[in-house]
């Protein structure tokens, strides 16, 4: 099925993506994101006609609180995996820092944008992306800086009186705010476009990208998705440390349910979300 | 039940042309007499107006002709509603329980007209509530009103004839919202307002009944002012936060909903975030819309086509593209445009 495979002939041949370190901790943001925007949004909108009855489903505002803290326990579970396995990857020199498979910016990623609008109005062809695009790179980059805010503030209000032994009591004001319009953006970002629509949204993903839930991809998605990596790794013959064939056995069953069942709750907390936000603009 | 009484009780006099002094004790005996009998008939309502004081005062138009100097406007109404009484904790009670001192004498009370009538007010409340009157005299609000009358006194509060039960601790959620709506509210309606936005009022009005209102933090009789940095304020917050210090008490809690009236480092962060969401949503959601149309038309024939048609702007600019395109067909970068996904394949 996949092109350049001839010597495999009859092997579905896949393109491992994602390790199950990563995969667990997109469980985790997947998570902790849900409980802590469904718990944490109707206090926010609480105009809203749909606060009080969201809430209701929820254990009202104290239930809403209890599982806010636990969601955010999970929250900086996954921030401290994630620095901490980055730590790991630079301390122990597991792979370059920059170059073209890394997530950290380049001037790549610049190219790509300008190429991408180019590609837009027709005035040029679709970038060739590494192994990270743009928009990946941003997801990634504005998550981490986004729980680290918005984490850094909900615990000052999670301990207000420690806060304000060492810190002003207008300091929880500040983290109020803070907290509340971070959220509120990393919710816009991650539900109305870049996340949502970019990983999972686009037509060849959709209604929902399996790779962050199996790990791997097809190889001829995997090429036409990415064709500056393949070429690359072609090039550099090390594409056999990605492609391998297809994963067969429960897991695999597992993660196509896993992927269904966060398919539904994503939808569920997008209208949720839009319920309560759209609401308010319109009666 | 109720507004039948009282359309038997006009019936029974109080309607009609007010009878001259002379004659009224007579009128009056008999028409308390009839009310009395009929009290009787018309059952547990008028069963509490022993005294027969709804007689005159359940007329909705009953008022005080001769009214008092500095009063201006209409005649003060005398009307006391009885069906809101019998719904008040105090439905038990006799009017002159609370009303003491007034001779039934009709149609004129004898009053103690040189004791103003808020401090006649305060000593019925406090001939049973001595606690919350001794609670009350440290409050700013008594310090206001033996100053010059101006502050507010019990029924300020709790009104006079609807007084509603509360029993301290637990109340739902609705209800101590109400409280301090209709209570502070009324002459704190900037700072309830300002506090409405915030935190605690908000948690209180999705139904959080542990929530604070005006009067946890303020108190209920003894009402301070509260400022930060105060050692009365650090023991208003250590109610419900036990570590609280001074610092603690720095937390503004009565901001506007634009935050005009905040420290200038509260500003500084609202402005900086509002900002960055409008202009991070609208690029976002403007490229997101280019994005998907273009993929989607891209890589779905069909469907692509059709949400290509809502987007008639990118076509425009497409198809100016591809007659500049046409213009000038041997261009470097012809072979390339048309079908990116397949270039890319073709590299294979």
């Amino acid at each position: 099925m996949a092109a350049g495979t001839d010597a495999l002939e009859g092997v579905r041949l896949v393109y491992r993506r994602f390790s199950a370190f990563h995969r667990f901790n997109h469980y985790l943001v997947m998570i902790s994101f849900f409980g802590l925007v469904l718990t944490g949004i109707p206090l926010k909108f609480k105009d809203s006609l749909w606060a009080e009855f969201f809430m209701g489903l929820i254990g009202g505002v104290e239930g809403a609180g209890f599982i806010h803290r636990v969601m955010a326990v999970f929250n900086f579970t996954y921030f401290f995996l994630e620095m901490g396995y980055m730590s790991w990857y630079v301390a122990a020199r597991k792979g370059p820092i920059f170059g073209p498979d890394s997530i950290v910016p380049s001037k790549k990623d610049w190219q790509d944008i300008k190429g991408m609008f180019r590609w837009f109005l027709g005035r040029g062809p679709k970038p060739r992306f590494n192994r990270f695009t743009y928009w990946e790179k941003f997801d990634f980059w504005a998550l981490l800086a986004g729980t680290f805010l918005i984490g850094g503030t909900g615990l000052m209000m999670w301990f207000p009186e420690f806060t304000t032994s060492f810190l002003p009591g207008v300091s929880l004001n500040v983290a109020l705010v803070l907290h509340s319009n971070e959220a509120f953006l990393a919710t816009g970002v991650i539900f109305i476009f870049v996340h949502f629509f970019s990983a999972h949204g686009r037509p060849e993903s959709f209604p929902a990208d399996e790779v962050i839930f199996s790990g791997s991809l097809p190889l001829d998605h995997y090429i036409a998705d990415r064709p500056a990596e393949y070429e690359n790794r072609l090039r550099a013959g090390t594409l056999d440390q990605v492609v391998r064939p297809a994963p067969t056995g429960p897991m695999t069953r597992v993660n196509s349910w896993l992927m269904v069942v966060f398919s539904a709750v994503a939808l569920f907390a997008a209208t949720y979300t839009m319920l309560l936000v759209v609401w308010p603009l319109l009666f | 039940m109720q507004s039948n009484t009282g359309e038997k009780m006009n019936m029974t006099g109080v309607g009609l042309p007010r009878p001259r002094r002379h004659v009224g004790r007579a009128a009056a005996s008999a028409t308390l007499l009839a009310a009395l009998m009929l009290g009787l008939f018309v059952g547990v309502a008028s069963a509490q107006d022993v005294e027969g004081c709804l007689i005159c005062h359940g007329d909705p138009n009953f008022t005080d002709p001769t009214p008092a100097e500095n009063q201006e406007g209409d005649d003060l109404s005398l009307y006391v509603d009885s069906e809101v009484f019998l719904s008040s904790v105090h439905k038990e009670l006799k009017c002159s329980d609370c009303h003491e001192g007034f001779l039934l004498t009709i149609p004129n009370h004898q009053l103690d007209m040189d004791k103003d009538f808020r401090q006649v007010a305060i000593e019925a409340c406090e001939g049973c509530h001595q606690e919350a009157f001794q609670e009350y005299q440290t409050s700013d609000h008594a310090q206001r009103f033996y100053e010059d009358q101006a502050g507010p006194i019990c029924i300020s509060c709790h009104g006079s004839h609807a007084i509603r039960r509360v029993n301290l601790g637990e109340e739902s959620a609705d209800f101590k919202m109400s409280m301090a709506r209709d209570s502070c509210g009324q002459c704190h309606a900037d700072k309830f307002e300002q506090a409405s936005h915030e935190f605690h009022f908000k948690a209180l009005s999705l139904g959080y009944e542990r929530a604070a209102t005006c009067f946890d933090c303020h108190g209920f009789h003894d009402n301070l002012a509260l400022t930060s940095g105060e050692p009365e304020t650090v023991e208003a917050c250590r109610q419900c936060h036990p570590g609280a210090n001074e610092g603690f008490t720095y937390f503004q809690m009565h901001l506007e909903e634009g935050f005009q009236n905040a420290w200038w480092g509260v500003r500084v962060v609202y402005y900086f975030f509002s900002t960055l969401l409008v202009v991070v949503l609208v690029t976002g959601i403007a490229y997101t819309t280019v994005h998907f149309q273009k993929e989607t038309r891209t890589i779905l024939g069909v469907f692509g086509r059709g949400t290509g048609r809502l987007f008639g702007f990118i076509r425009q600019l497409e198809e100016e593209s591809m007659r500049e395109r046409e213009g000038r067909p041997n261009g470097p970068e012809d072979q390339s445009k048309d079908e990116p996904e397949n270039d890319d394949r073709g590299m294979l």
